[in-house]
């Protein structure tokens, strides 16, 4: 009589899980990510079905070389196709047109090599701070031939990306935003904490202070000079942020000056600049070296 | 013209090669400048450690504007729950502020420069550990933010 009772209550746990459970699987339903680059075409081409974005992004990086930094994905699973002449128009069309992300171009290549391929590239996280991607399902349509489809499957709950080793931490990733976006003392701000910061990646860094060597805020521009400074290898900057149009830019020029032959005749120079706190500090600097020769 | 300014640029490159010199400042003397904005900090780690002088007992520094300009340019120090300040009221002469003494002992010091109107500055910042027995000891300095 109880054995039969027991039986009777399991059958009614299972119910619920029976109820619950979701449809087989089938290789149909499989995440599948294929990304191809024609050479010939100049075309970067991705199909990806039910797949995790960081797998996704993983298997860009994989084949283009592209080294992908996120510390934020939607969590979801995406159905996606798309194809353009760069790296960067393919990773836009995946995550939307208001993503927020930043590429690095390797120095010895054109940007104009194609198909284009960043040496880095860091995917920021605002725009996924909600947890929902920034863009929203679009009508392959309006893409073409070159263009994306991209279906959000809500309710869809996939394991957080696994966060690069890598990665820098997420403060680094809204400071980056803030030097792209704030007002202008809150970018320059940004970039004197990201600079003071021992644990930004030496890369993003770079490539933030290169972004911003030409912002139109003289302060952001001072601060990228310093920023790039410190880096070192920067005597070509220097020189050309001595002939900034804007003395705060020469003053932090004169201030990064080092010691080498060439940042003594960037101070040589900078005695006769028509901003006087510009030419003081030159002749501080360079007055400090020889007594300080003389002194030992 | 040219000649003469190489001559200088030899002369001088001569002498840092010379003496093997790798920093910008002499030894307890930091050049450095201060943005537009009124707000502009700099910020500095100075070490203060024994040498084989003697431990160190405080900090002193002292701000110099070196510019020609009548900005009030102050330094701030602070270790543990010591904190001082030392102000250079006028720029151009050949005055320093006074000097502030902190009395941290052996360690790790924030210096700050700040300023107190708009305006580009430049600035001598001095600093030196002192023992007990007033004879200056290990001092060391980083730059932490440049504004």
């Amino acid at each position: 009589m109880s054995a039969g009772y027991l039986r009777i209550a399991y059958m009614l746990l299972l119910v619920p899980n029976i109820l619950l459970a979701e449809e087989p699987i089938t290789n149909a339903d499989k995440p599948n990510i294929q990304v191809r680059i024609d050479d010939k075409a100049k075309v970067i081409s991705l199909e990806a079905r039910r797949a995790p974005l960081g797998q996704i992004m993983d298997e860009i990086a994989s084949k283009t070389g592209t080294h992908v930094h996120y510390s934020i994905l939607p969590n979801e699973l995406v159905t996606a196709a798309c194809a353009g002449k760069s790296v960067k128009a393919v990773i836009k069309c995946l995550l939307g047109p208001s993503a927020n992300i930043m590429f690095r171009y390797p120095s010895e290549l054109s940007k104009e090599d194609s198909p284009k391929r960043p040496a880095e590239l860091w995917i920021l996280g605002s725009s996924f701070d909600d947890g929902q991607p920034s863009v929203q399902v679009r009508d392959s349509s309006q893409w073409g031939t070159t263009g994306a489809e991209r279906k959000r499957e809500s309710g869809q709950t996939e394991t957080t990306p696994t966060i690069s080793p890598q990665s820098p931490p997420e403060d680094t990733y809204k400071l980056v935003e803030t030097v792209q976006s704030g007002d202008p003392a809150q970018r320059a701000n940004a970039l004197a904490r990201l600079i003071a910061d021992g644990r930004t990646n030496k890369s993003l860094l770079r490539a933030t202070l290169e972004n911003t060597l030409l912002d139109e805020d003289a302060s952001v521009r001072a601060q990228a000079v310093y920023g790039l400074a410190r880096q070192g290898g920067a005597t070509a900057m220097l020189q050309a942020a001595l002939r900034d149009s804007d003395a705060s830019v020469r003053l932090m020029a004169v201030d990064s000056a080092d010691t080498s032959i060439q940042g003594l005749a960037l101070l040589q120079e900078a005695l006769t600049d028509s901003d006087e706190a510009v030419s003081a500090l030159a002749a501080l600097k360079l007055e400090s070296l020889v007594n300080s020769g003389l002194s030992r | 013209m040219k000649s003469a300014f190489l001559k200088t640029m030899l002369l001088t490159a001569s002498m840092l090669a010379t003496i093997g010199h790798t920093g910008s400042a002499s030894a307890h003397t930091q050049a450095g400048s201060l943005g537009r904005q009124a707000e502009a900090t700099d910020l500095y780690v100075v070490s203060c450690s024994d040498d084989g002088i003697g431990p160190p007992a405080r900090l002193e520094t002292q701000i110099f504007n070196v510019s020609r300009k009548n900005v009030l340019i102050s330094v701030q120090t602070i270790k543990g729950n010591q904190a001082t300040n030392s102000t250079d009221r006028r720029g151009g002469d050949v005055r320093p502020s006074p000097a502030a003494s902190n009395s941290g002992g052996a360690g790790a010091y924030y210096v700050a420069v700040n300023k107190a109107q708009k305006g580009l500055t430049a600035y001598s910042l001095r600093f030196h550990c002192i023992t007990s027995t007033n004879v200056e000891t290990g001092t060391d300095i980083l730059m932490l933010q440049n504004q």
